[in-house]
């Protein structure tokens, strides 16, 4: 069973992870993607935490009754005791604390930089601009406040946080380069970033990553993320804007950076080409609704499985300690123990 | 303790901006009339922050007779085209900081995104007109 689980762990991690980044960008919906990716996280995080801890457990019974020459049933019952703790459980442990700790680590440098950005941007003051024949940028109460920045290179971007926190920044580069149109378009994927927490989508895959850096799982995780969302913010502003205008603001700001920026700024557009690819495609395409509805509960149950497998010989003995019959077979768990057999 | 310090975000923000609007060095007496024209604010408070200000390197301290007059280290300008620098660079890095728009194209691709993008209109009005 643990052996199996950790299998489970390793194909999902590593050709699992392959494969649907592969798949990644032909997903219709993005969202549907991203709760796939997120299921298979789910799953791999599952079985390996439930597959150590069996594994250890095994090790350790195997090992001594090959060692001492031990009837296996009975080395089994011997452990079956409420109070053991085996040194496999503690080496499991160990291994779950190392991956827990890594994720941990990668999750506070994120979180500490993100509130350094938010804390700097804060101090950039807020501009009502307004486009021409347009409702005020930043008229409504919950809108993001949209700050801009003297700076040639076109560039637009979002930070997140809460109420006057957040800042959506466009700077003059960007505002003088995209029409009306374009620009409202580009604020909008920015909106639905900031209003979608699309920041803490992205933080915790990096974060599961950082934790499966060692076993080399999930790797292409963050970077599938990352370009989700912004298919996802893509498509809410196409909704509103058209995917034509959302395009061609996505094609004005890249061509211009590249043509700005001096020789070794580097900057990782995330897929640029394949976002305005499928904004250009995606009118043709019927939306994909039925898709989505038959995939979300499969990934759910797909992320659910390894638990469900690991539970599955213990089904038949739910309730067992509460039976009265003291030949039942024995599922101790400790405080059970003390509460119900006095 | 944490819930109580958020305000002081908004309170840095707006101090700065004083600062940055005045131009030459600041006492906290003025800070602070200027900012209670927008809400009430604490003499002793804003002290507190203006003092953290300096510590970050936003703020420096000159002496003016008895008292003490603050000056923002950059100009506002200066801050945010140095915060922009930070924010063209760290696309580089990996981090869930900053969602950018968009990111850079070769001159080739964009050429050929650019014709994609004509058909692709050209196409519409084309439906339209059907």
């Amino acid at each position: 069973m643990a052996g199996a689980l950790l299998a489970y762990a390793a194909c999902m991690g590593w050709l699992g992870d392959r494969l649907l980044a592969r798949v990644t960008s032909r997903i219709g919906s993005p969202t549907v993607a991203l709760w796939v990716w997120h299921g298979l996280a789910l799953t791999v995080l599952t079985a390996i935490g439930v597959g150590l801890a069996l594994t250890a457990h095994d090790v350790w019974e195997h090992s001594l009754s090959w060692l001492l020459h031990a009837d296996k049933s009975r080395v089994h019952a011997a452990y079956a005791g409420p109070q053991e703790v085996h040194t496999a459980w503690n080496l499991a442990l160990i291994v779950l604390l190392v991956l827990g700790a890594t994720g941990a680590g990668s999750a506070f440098t994120n979180l500490r930089r993100m509130r350094r950005a938010r804390a700097a941007h804060r101090l950039l003051s807020v501009d009502t601009f307004k486009v021409p024949n347009r409702t005020d940028m930043t008229a409504a109460p919950d809108a993001a406040p949209v700050a801009v920045v003297p700076e040639p290179t076109p560039m637009i971007y979002c930070v997140p946080g809460k109420g006057s926190a957040r800042r959506i920044v466009v700077t003059t580069g960007a505002r003088d380069l995209l029409s009306d149109d374009q620009l409202e378009a580009a604020l909008e994927h920015e909106r639905a970033h900031l209003t979608r927490s699309h920041h803490r989508t992205v933080l915790i895959a990096e974060v599961v990553a950082a934790a499966l850096r060692l076993p080399r799982m999930l790797q292409h995780y963050p970077q599938a993320v990352r370009l989700l969302v912004e298919l996802d913010a893509d498509d809410r502003a196409a909704r509103l804007h058209g995917a034509h205008t959302v395009a061609s603001a996505l094609l004005d700001i890249s061509s211009a950076a590249s043509s700005d920026l001096r020789v070794g700024l580097a900057m990782a557009g995330t897929g640029t080409t394949l976002r305005i690819r499928r904004l250009l495609d995606h009118r043709h395409r019927a939306p994909r609704r039925a898709v989505a509805a038959m995939l979300l509960p499969a990934a759910i149950v797909f992320a659910a499985a390894p638990a469900i497998a690991a539970a599955m010989p213990v089904i038949s003995l739910v309730g067992s300690a509460h039976w009265p019959d003291d030949e039942s077979p024995v599922v101790h768990t400790g405080s059970d123990d003390f509460t119900h057999h006095p | 303790m944490r819930a109580g310090m958020r305000p002081f975000g908004d309170l840095e923000a707006a101090i700065m901006r004083v600062v940055w609007e005045h131009g030459e060095p600041i006492s906290v007496r003025v800070i602070v009339d200027r900012l209670n024209e927008e809400r009430e604010v604490a003499y002793t408070t804003v002290i507190t922050v203006a003092e953290r200000l300096r510590e970050k390197g936003l703020l420096t301290r000159v002496r003016r007779g008895r008292a003490f007059l603050y000056q923002a280290c950059l100009s506002a300008d200066d801050y945010s085209a140095e915060l922009m620098r930070q924010a063209l660079n760290s696309a580089e890095s990996r981090s869930a900081t900053l969602l950018r728009f968009a990111g850079q194209l070769s001159i080739a691709e964009a050429d050929s995104l650019r014709a994609a993008l004509a058909e692709s209109q050209r196409n519409d009005t084309a439906e339209e007109l059907e």
